[in-house]
């Protein structure tokens, strides 16, 4: 009896491990429970990323997963014209598919993602325009629009090891055998893949609900990550409140560090326009809550001071007043992304930029 | 991998499960596997930083037992050097170096030594003073040399108390992977209550006294003296449950599979004395420096301020064992002190001190003057520098009292707080009574911590504060 008790908890564990330290499990598990509505089916990201983190049961709102309806047809968009590199993030990927017919004047789209794992080799092709968007939502920005974090992800370089001294080779080959280890045999995302596999069902949801709506209303706290919009409407990424932290939407930027990001902006711009690229197009989107200005504080006007610094040489894409507009139906309640409807507007405003680009020049 | 994590229960329930599948043969090598996939989920290059010093002392160990004289001497000292050499360059040499060439150039002296922080291997003070205990017993007689190489890395390396100990002997450890451990039913559940035990004082008091205590100790000049009153006492309480977690798992982890570790923890805050409290905390540290350390230097068998000069030394060390920082030293002599300054009191009122003992209000003066004077303590472990210590006594003594909740809690939480703090030092002062780990609760009392420690458990991942010696 005893034995096949230990049998059984042998064989749950390990088909665990399995399953959830496999991307092919993981995509298996993801699919399987994302099929099915009810009990046994997922919850954590139907109703909004920041639900997903939080549990409240005021914020469970169904989420319009479909990507954005295609823009209206340019009969110049059939021709061919110019290729798009896209380096972006989920605001873009969760909305538009890697589709051309979805940008004017181009008729081929690469799309990387920051998260990207591996480099990939972008190669502007001769005979076309190629133009590279590189875009970050505002609290991220910082971190990634330098030029050795783009390079990061657009120029795959292989360590020349006979370039190596003596400590900086053995420096590499143990982060090496460290990061094929790593790789091997503890995947990345492993705590969340078991806690998605063990937790993410929908028979658990009354219970997360309850603790979460308990922890708000008798410790007044909701999860780390999250914090709620002052008007009680939407949930944020509480890294974009929080002043402290250099993505906030209200964290103390000085004249110097715009000075400094501007710098880095011109730095990415001359070294792709000196690798053959016809255009770099930057993009920041706004975090929700510099949008929705439910805070009745003032933002440090991030996106405005860079567009508009003199030394700024570059094309700065925002869509901060489109998005203003009729703001609260531009973005989900409980997500930390835009919706359909925000994604659209940003769209259109890309569209217009792509048809000065790629048929005026401009 | 810390155990207050999926990773760990998912990895628990293999290993423990193909445990009592396997062999008995076979179970050492499982176990030793599993210990290196336990410690390489941290940082796998440092298991070669432990194999060698597991090969060096095992092969010690062996000639440690076949010779006599000067030779036995020089592979004990060769075994020694091997572990505090490795302990003195990945935890002290950059202590050591940057110390050294502040001084230089202080006084103008043209010599640098290089500096380099290397990242510190997680719990190599713990695998490294256990390794040593291993050599010191076999050189003293008191254990034979262990043959089976496999037998001897799993004694450093066996995965519950590989990281944060309890530091073992080897008398009480190598001879149980010997022994042939049935399934007990008993037995486990009563392993898997001191498991769950261990994670309710982790995730639902320790990581919830952290979210006042971090932020409160991060910001030092902004907080009041009742802030930092209550920050102080909560860290108290935080590293007590986080430690005291950490051992009960380890201890219950290994229980379910028939091994016995030492207690490392006695109620300490119940201490009526510094040495009392040193009798109930991190026991396993505390007696390796006893066996080792304080008898080996005379004990109290010497004069008395040689006996004086062997407390500070002990205690000094414990203190540079924890951290290679100024604020570890100061942090040890400071016990080493409280213990003279009751030496000495004791030595001039000798009736004055048990006639108060003996009553119940002097039992209790005691405990709140030992928990005040280990608190006191606890600052100077806690904040890393001179500069933060100054401003948390300037703050301390303004004697301002703002609004506590301006800490990270409402005031309900913190209520709840100082109540876990309460039920759980009841539960101290009562642990010989109540059995917690009663089999024949097992169910309602599983069923209970299981229940509450996910609706009021912190679930953030924090590693374990004892992680980083």
């Amino acid at each position: 009896m005893q034995k096949l008790f230990a049998f059984l908890v042998f064989i749950f564990c390990a088909l665990t491990l399995y399953l959830t330290s496999s991307n092919m499990g993981m995509k298996w598990i993801t699919r399987d429970r994302y099929s099915r509505v009810g009990a046994f089916g997922a919850d954590k990201y139907l109703y909004g990323d920041l639900y997903g983190l939080t549990y409240l049961s005021k914020f469970k709102k169904v989420k319009d997963t479909n990507f954005v309806s295609m823009p209206a047809i340019d009969q110049k968009a059939n021709s061919d014209t110019a290729k798009l590199f896209i380096l972006g993030d989920s605001y873009l990927y969760s909305f538009f598919k890697e589709d051309p017919r979805y940008y004017v004047g181009i008729n081929e789209v690469q799309f990387i993602r920051w998260s990207v794992a591996n480099p990939v080799e972008i190669n502007p092709f001769k005979n076309k325009k190629n133009i590279l968007l590189i875009e970050s939502v505002e609290r991220n920005m910082s971190g990634l629009f330098n030029l050795n974090s783009v390079k990061a992800r657009l120029d795959r370089v292989e360590v020349a090891q006979s370039k190596l001294n003596t400590r900086q080779k053995i420096a590499f080959f143990t982060s090496e055998i460290d990061r094929v280890i790593k790789e091997n045999l503890y995947h990345q995302s492993l705590e969340a893949n078991i806690e998605f596999a063990w937790f993410n069902f929908g028979f658990w949801e009354s219970l997360k609900e309850f603790k979460a709506d308990f922890n708000l209303n008798f410790f007044g706290r909701v999860d780390k990550e999250v914090a709620i919009s002052k008007d009680q409407n939407f949930l944020y990424l509480a890294e974009t409140i929080n002043p402290a932290n250099v993505g906030s939407s209200f964290s103390d930027i000085s004249e110097v560090q715009i000075k400094t990001q501007v710098t880095e902006l011109n730095a990415i711009q001359d070294y792709y326009k000196a690798r053959g690229f016809d255009e770099v197009i930057f993009s920041i989107i706004s975090n929700p809550v510099s949008v929705l200005k439910t805070e009745n504080r003032p933002d440090n006007q991030l996106i405005q001071r860079i567009k508009s610094h003199p030394d700024f040489k570059g094309k700065l894409m925002d869509a901060t007043e489109g998005l203003s507009k009729n703001a609260s139906s531009n973005f989900f309640t409980s997500d930390s992304h835009w919706n359909q409807r925000g994604a659209k507007i940003w769209l259109d405003q890309l569209n217009s930029q792509l048809k000065n680009s790629v048929y005026l020049g401009n | 991998m810390v155990f207050n994590s999926l990773q760990f229960l998912v990895f628990f329930g293999i290993v423990t499960s193909a445990y009592f599948l396997l062999a008995h043969k076979y179970r050492w090598a499982l176990l030793l596997l599993a210990s290196c996939y336990f410690y390489m989920a941290f940082v796998p290059i440092y298991l070669g930083i432990l194999g060698l010093t597991i090969v060096i002392d095992y092969f010690a160990g062996i000639y440690l037992e076949r010779f006599q004289g000067g030779a036995k001497k020089i592979f004990l000292g060769c075994s020694l050097l091997a572990n505090l050499g490795v302990l003195a360059i990945f935890k002290y040499y950059f202590f050591f170096t940057d110390n050294f060439n502040s001084l230089a150039s202080y006084f103008s002296v043209p010599v640098q030594f290089p500096v380099f922080n290397f990242l510190l291997p997680i719990g190599l003070s713990f695998h490294t003073f256990q390794a040593m205990s291993y050599t010191i017993e076999v050189y003293r007689g008191n254990q034979k040399a262990e043959r089976n190489f496999g037998i001897y890395s799993l004694y450093v390396m066996f995965y519950p108390q590989l990281v944060a100990g309890p530091i073992e002997r080897p008398q009480n450890l190598i001879h149980q992977f010997y022994e042939k451990h049935v399934w007990d039913t008993d037995r486990v559940k009563s392993g898997l209550l001191q498991m769950m035990q261990g994670f309710f004082k982790k995730v639902v008091i320790a990581d919830r006294l952290a979210m006042v205590v971090d932020p409160a100790y991060a910001n030092l000049s902004s907080q009041s003296s009742l802030n930092l009153i209550i920050a102080s006492i909560f860290y108290s309480f935080q590293i007590y449950c986080d430690f005291s977690g950490y051992s009960d798992i380890a201890i219950g982890a290994s229980k379910v599979m028939g091994f016995k570790l030492m207690n490392n923890f006695n109620a300490p805050y119940t201490a009526t004395s510094i040495p009392d409290f040193w009798r109930r905390w991190h026991i396993s540290l505390s007696t390796w420096f006893k066996d080792y350390v304080y008898f080996s230097l005379g004990g109290n068998r010497v004069s008395v301020p040689r006996w004086y000069i062997n407390i500070m030394i002990v205690f000094i060390l414990s203190g540079f064992w924890h951290g290679a920082s100024w604020n570890f030293v100061i942090w040890g002599a400071l016990h080493g002190l409280f213990q003279l300054m009751g030496l000495t009191l004791n030595r001039v009122f000798p009736n004055l001190a048990a006639d108060q003992r003996n009553s119940v209000a002097g039992i209790w003066l005691y405990r709140l003057f030992t928990f005040l004077l280990v608190t006191i303590a606890w600052v100077f472990f806690r904040i890393p520098k001179f500069g933060d210590i100054q401003i948390y006594f300037r703050q301390l003594v303004q004697g301002t009292f703002s609004d506590p909740i301006s800490l990270a809690f409402n005031a309900n939480e913190l209520l709840f707080s100082i109540l876990l703090i309460v039920g759980l030092y009841l539960f101290d002062l009562k642990r010989d009574k109540i059995k917690v780990d009663s089999v024949q609760l097992f169910w309602p009392i599983m069923v209970g911590l299981a229940f509450l420690i996910y609706f009021f458990g912190v679930f953030n991942l924090k590693q374990f504060i004892y992680f980083q010696f």
